[in-house]
């Protein structure tokens, strides 16, 4: 009879139950698997980086992978993290430029450009772009090697698919985007400060003069330290989203998908956190 | 491939380390170049930010390296000065202002608190500038490296400027206040009313009365111009000539009646001297008694012709 005192609803159909206690169940069900569901997720994840962090020692495994895969991540997107970077430093000084009222000195837009190429819009920017570029093409890899049982293949030949796949990546990502980084922010300065010199009254030596002032080194490690959270962010991310792929090319589209989504979210949300609790530092 | 990978990747991390590493130093410190520190005192509330400019006379010689606040009342800064700059013994540093917005710069003046003559020539030249301001105070003397330059009478902040402009604008608003008493309150403004109604009458009499003399003025100078014209200078002419040939006859008059005086003269002087008739009868008493008795005798003659004019005159008819 204590059964009837203690019901273990996983075992017992609720009709068996009587009417008051069904209503709670009907109501605390679906809050459980939505929890369960949500738990059982990021359990998943940390079964994931536990695999990897297993998986470090193999250095013999993935050590070739890495370098091809940070020519991939890291050389091949330098053109874009270039294009991305030239425009947004270029139409940052340019606005800037416009924005200033008579009297104020022409150096604030040198000061500004930096400001908001260093501190936010080419880690941020970049790392976006990349995850679209490099976050999506890797997940549709390790997917679709997940989805025609590569990975299982390479499971039976004693092969560690975590070390062999993921973590070069994780690897790739995360020294190369700090890499990336660097290359955007000088060129989003250095296009700024064309585009101000031939486009506006502004002199170069203004923007120069602006570009030094108020600065600290710390600003570009907290740029470097933004660009490696994100590197990092990508590479896992997208790497769990393939490694877990479901049934066939839809589930791959899927996968691809959501781990888009996934990172640009935790980019944005990291880059909030790190502002948080790293911007208080950058005060010169 | 593989390679070719290794290769590709080894470039572009060591392109980046490079672009990273000098690119910070390079917006940290301006590049590699050599500097030494300079130390200066400052009250609170400069505005002073790391980066800012350090000026000699003018010239960016340096910028503000560190900014630390002393609770003592200071800012303590450290200027990094580039190598080959050098800081007169007598320069005094200054935090002034940049700009309108409160942007500021470190001056030192080369000469200490009296600020330098202006500099000739273009601002353009940095060591002509420079050296300019430097040959007037002679600097012979240079503060060794991590020496504290003394600080100088501050520029006016924009604070201060802000308070003075506050003050200013209490006194208009008296001002303002006191002549909208006497004006408003106390009718001055109708006084005024009617002072430049008055005022304006009497400008309208004088613009009539004016009126009237050009009118009486246009008149004269008109028949003036008339008289003016009617004088025919032909007229003029010969009235002039007649006049120079008057001149003339009076000049000859007066040379033959020069003459005449002198032939005069010479008469006169032969009567005095008693030559010729006049003379004598002026000087010789003897031809004054003959004419006497021939005159005494002409009137016996008469008195006797009157008496007996029988003897005398016969008047004989037929």
């Amino acid at each position: 009879m204590s059964a009837a005192y203690y019901p273990d609803p996983g075992r017992r159909p609720t009709g068996n139950f009587p009417v008051h206690q069904r209503v709670a169940m009907s109501f605390f069900r679906p809050i459980g698997r939505w929890a369960a569901a949500l738990f059982a997720q990021i359990g998943s994840r940390v079964y994931f980086l536990v695999d990897i962090f297993r998986a470090l020692p193999e250095v013999r495994t993935y050590m070739p992978l890495t370098i091809t895969q940070m020519r991939k991540i890291g050389v091949d997107s330098l053109p874009l993290a270039g294009i991305v970077a030239a425009f947004i430093g270029a139409v940052t000084a340019f606005q800037t430029t416009y924005q200033l009222f008579p009297g104020i000195q022409f150096s604030i837009v040198g000061w500004i450009t930096r400001q908001s190429i260093i501190l936010e819009l080419a880690p941020l920017l970049t790392a976006l772009v990349l995850a679209g570029r490099v976050g999506a093409r890797m997940t549709a890899e390790i997917g679709t090697m997940r989805v025609t049982e590569q990975i299982d293949a390479l499971e039976t030949l004693a092969y560690d698919p975590v070390a062999y796949l993921v973590v070069p990546r994780a690897i790739a990502g995360l020294t190369m985007m700090p890499l990336l980084t660097i290359m955007a922010i000088a060129i989003g300065i250095a296009a700024g400060g064309i585009t101000v010199v031939i486009a506006t009254q502004v002199r170069m030596t203004d923007y120069t003069t602006g570009l030094h002032l108020t600065f600290i080194p710390f600003q570009v490690y907290y740029a470097l330290v933004k660009a490696t959270l994100f590197g990092l962010s990508i590479s896992l991310i997208c790497s769990y989203e393939g490694y877990v792929t479901e049934t066939g090319a839809e589930g791959v589209g899927r996968s691809t998908a959501r781990a888009v989504v996934i990172s640009s979210v935790v980019i944005l949300l990291l880059d909030a956190l790190t502002a948080l609790f790293l911007a208080p530092k950058l005060a010169p | 491939m593989k390679r070719r990978d290794e290769v590709i990747v080894g470039v572009f991390v060591t392109l980046a380390l490079i672009v990273g590493v000098f690119g910070t130093l390079w917006l940290a410190r301006r590049g590699l170049s050599k500097s030494y520190p300079m130390y200066a005192r400052f009250d609170w509330g400069n505005n002073l930010k790391v980066g800012q400019q350090v000026l000699l006379a003018g010239v960016q010689v340096g910028f503000v390296d560190k900014v630390e606040l002393n609770p003592a009342g200071y800012l303590d800064v450290t200027m990094s000065i580039d190598k080959g700059r050098q800081i007169p013994a007598m320069a005094t540093a200054v935090v002034q202002n940049e700009g309108f917005f409160g942007d500021k710069s470190v001056a030192l003046h080369p000469c200490g608190d009296a600020p330098p003559p202006a500099a000739r020539g273009p601002q353009g030249a940095e060591g002509a500038s420079s050296a300019t301001d430097m040959a007037h105070c002679h600097p012979t003397s240079f503060l060794p490296p991590g020496d504290t330059i003394p600080t100088g009478r501050p520029a006016p902040s924009m604070d201060m400027i802000l308070s003075r402009v506050d003050s200013m604008s209490g006194a208009l608003e008296d001002v303002v206040q006191t002549v909208r008493i006497s004006m408003v309150e106390k009718g001055g403004i109708d006084d005024l009313r009617k002072t430049i109604a008055s005022t304006n009458a009497l400008a309208q009499e004088l613009t009539r009365v004016a009126a009237e003399q050009s009118k009486g003025l246009s008149l004269t100078l008109a028949s003036l111009r008339r008289t003016a014209s009617a004088l025919d200078s032909a007229s003029i002419d010969s009235t002039v000539q007649n006049m120079q040939a008057t001149t003339a006859n009076l000049a000859e008059l007066t040379n033959s009646l020069k003459s005449t005086t002198t032939r005069l003269d010479n008469v006169m002087a032969k009567m005095e001297t008693g030559d010729g008739t006049l003379g004598r009868l002026l000087n010789d008493p003897g031809v004054y008694n003959e004419l006497r008795q021939s005159l005494a005798r002409l009137d016996s003659l008469i008195l006797d012709v009157k008496t007996n004019p029988k003897r005398y005159i016969n008047v004989k008819v037929f």
